[in-house]
């Protein structure tokens, strides 16, 4: 092997207060390709993604999270952020008094280990406003407070351009979106697709996937991953729903 | 009390400030009053859970007369900071109760109280004589009546809008275990406009023992004033304060105040806004930065006396090491003081396991119609956002760091001045670890 592949998730085990939640999940993310993770409620989607990022409640009871072949494990959120990992939350948590602007120049202070000189940020910052068609005057409030479902998910897509992981992780950016908020958000989310970067795209729906297209798509179920293919398998989904992926999990003997 | 907190050192105070004998006379009688009143009682619930012999200056404190105090080092790093004026500020700064240099100040009149009793009798007079204190209250503000020195009455005549924010620094030099007992008087007349900056620095001439200083403050707006007043108190790390903070409103009036507290090793603080006339409001913005061993204990008292007056009132405090923070508020309403809004809110915010903060709210509403609310918190930095600003690279440390400096920044946003408030963040900032 040449490259190590960009995300190798073995056989993950995760309790969250005691709770098994994860049990077994497998998947690869190579450079280069967007996938996609559907699952009906309650299946482990939020979990896979918090654990990615090193949230301190999700306990990995066993398994693996290598990313650029470097066990995670050990590396707390911000050191994951440094190496690459980027995930958008479903729900970004609010932080009244500190401005997008302060919070933005301390995460990028963080991911590059130093200070960012005032006029290259900026610089940075602008371009990135343009893109998303955000008025400048955005980065004077405060994160995420007050903000409407929209506003939230536009800042997450904005940090995410400003910061430009490696490898992307979107908790169901495209929930609760009107459809031109939809789409600005899908088109940030293409500006980032880059051959050596990696994308997992959460959903419930297969409504994002009409701007994105995966390369893979996998179907998480009760805590593991219960069948992978190409992008007909999401359209199969919106077809047939979760039900047929539901009953096979049924049938499959569960170690406890 | 000892021989030291008797009539001799008010003697000794009157012919040093030369002031009028009513003035020496009314110091008497304040003296006679704290003899004669009993020490707050152990079950009082807004006195109960602060030591308050500590602020009994017959506990071994001495008197400091203006002669007696030391020089104060011009080059100290938080004087030279304080002494530098901010861009676009007015500065008047006083050494020891006495001008560093005259005050020149545009649309304000200052003077020394001894001045102002001598010019303007009625007035201070009235101001003086003026009371409505609980007797444990007074039991603390009749030291102040009585020994009161370094005294300002400050002036703001009708219709004038002053349109640069003025700073008043008081710098004290002060010796082991003396005492001060500085008075600040603020008129603002009818329709007149100020923001006033009060700032409150005292330097112990090296030595661990304690200060004391027992501080009176009277903000007083007449009809349509409009003020905003922030109190910044710099004691230093070994002194203990007891503060008598008054604000009273006449018709239409409006007072945003913010007070922000830095130092001292025990601070006892009563803020008290009374609405006497109707259509008043006020917005009350306080910031506790505990550090050490701290105690802090403060005391709200929102006296709506008049109908359609308005009050918020927000008091935070961030406490760290082993500070510990009092919180009582009383928001009281009187019967005809209907259409009434008023409202109370303190949050604290723990920066280590061994801050404690307590926090008792009280209501008093006698009339029927109107709207009061109040809210408390104690909890520490919410891991929710220490995460969220990690997942984004933020090391730990710097994430709490912005999540305390969030928590402060709505107090620091009415300050109505910016380079202050930039140089608060930076203080504030600075003094996290």
């Amino acid at each position: 092997m040449t490259n190590p592949s960009l995300l190798i998730v073995r056989d993950l085990h995760v309790s969250v207060e005691g709770k098994a939640i994860l049990k077994g999940v497998n998947l690869t993310v190579n450079a280069g390709e967007v996938h996609a993770l559907m699952g009906p409620n309650g299946s482990g989607k939020s979990t896979l993604s918090f654990c990615l990022m090193g949230h301190p409640k999700y306990h990995v009871t066993s398994g693996q999270i290598l990313y650029l072949g470097q066990d995670m494990a050990a590396l707390p959120p911000n050191e994951r952020a440094a190496a690459g990992i980027f995930l958008a939350f479903q729900y970004p948590t609010a932080i009244p008094g500190v401005t997008i602007a302060n919070f933005l120049r301390a995460a990028l202070r963080g991911v590059r280990g130093q200070d960012v000189p005032v006029k290259e940020f900026r610089q940075i910052v602008k371009a990135n406003l343009n893109a998303l068609g955000i008025a400048e005057s955005f980065m004077s409030r405060y994160v995420n407070d007050g903000f409407s479902g929209g506003e939230k998910k536009r800042l997450e897509i904005l940090q995410m351009a400003v910061l430009a992981p490696q490898l992307a992780v979107l908790d169901e950016t495209d929930s609760g979106l009107d459809i031109d908020a939809l789409k600005t958000v899908a088109e940030g989310i293409n500006a980032l697709r880059a051959p050596e970067r990696g994308l997992l795209l959460i959903t419930h729906y297969q409504r994002i996937l009409n701007y994105l297209t995966p390369d893979v798509v996998h179907v998480l179920v009760n805590g593991r991953v219960a069948r992978s293919g190409g992008p007909e398998l999401a359209h199969e989904l919106e077809a047939k729903g979760y039900e047929t992926f539901r009953d096979q999990e049924t049938v499959t003997p569960v170690a406890s | 009390m000892t021989e030291t907190w008797s009539e001799v050192t008010i003697d000794r105070l009157a012919k040093q400030l030369r002031e009028p004998g009513w003035v020496t006379e009314l110091r008497r009688t304040a003296l006679a009053r704290h003899r004669e009143l009993p020490w707050p009682h152990p079950s009082d619930d807004v006195w109960r859970r602060t030591d308050v012999s500590l602020l009994d200056p017959s506990q071994g404190f001495v008197p400091a007369e203006p002669k007696l105090l030391q020089a104060v080092p011009l080059d100290h790093p938080q004087v030279a900071r304080s002494l530098k004026p901010l861009d676009g500020e007015q500065l008047a700064a006083r050494l020891n109760g006495s001008w560093l240099s005259p005050p020149a100040l545009t649309g304000v009149n200052v003077q020394e109280l001894s001045d102002a009793a001598k010019s303007s009798p009625a007035v201070v007079r009235r101001l003086l004589e003026s009371n409505g204190l609980t007797d444990a209250e007074e039991k603390f503000a009749s030291l102040n009546a009585a020994f009161h020195h370094d005294d300002l009455f400050i002036q703001v005549p009708g219709g004038v809008r002053v349109e640069q924010p003025v700073r008043l620094l008081h710098l004290l030099s002060v010796a082991p275990k003396q005492a001060v007992f500085p008075m600040t008087i603020i008129t603002v007349g009818s329709g007149s406009s100020l923001t006033l900056i009060d700032e409150y620095i005292s330097i112990p001439a090296g030595s661990s023992e304690p200060h004391l200083v027992n501080s009176r403050i009277e903000l007083i707006l007449e009809s349509d004033a409009t003020v905003h007043y922030v109190r910044l108190q710099r004691w230093a790390p070994t002194a203990r304060e007891f503060l008598l903070q008054r604000a009273t409103l006449s018709g239409g009036a409006h007072l945003t105040m913010a007070n922000i507290n830095l130092g001292a090793a025990l601070s006892k603080a009563h803020i008290a806004t009374r609405f006497t006339g109707e259509h008043a409001e006020s917005r009350l913005y306080g910031f506790v930065f505990g550090h050490h061993t701290q105690h802090i204990d403060q005391h709200t008292l929102q006296d709506h006396q008049a109908a359609h007056t308005f009050s918020d009132l927000q008091v935070k405090a961030a406490l760290q090491d082993q500070s510990r923070m009092v919180y009582t508020g009383l928001i009281r309403i009187a019967k005809r003081a209907q259409h009434t809004n008023a409202y109370q809110a303190n949050h604290n915010l723990m920066l280590s396991r061994d801050a404690q903060a307590e926090t008792i709210p009280m209501l008093e509403i006698l009339a029927d119609d109107v709207q009061c609310k109040h809210g408390a918190s104690i909890s520490p930095i919410d891991e929710e956002q220490t995460f969220y600003l990690m997942s984004r690279g933020v090391p730990r440390e710097a994430a709490e760091r912005l999540v305390v400096m969030g928590f402060v920044e709505p107090i620091v946003q009415q300050i109505p001045f910016a380079p202050l408030q930039e140089q608060l963040r930076q203080e504030i900032e600075g003094s996290l670890h």
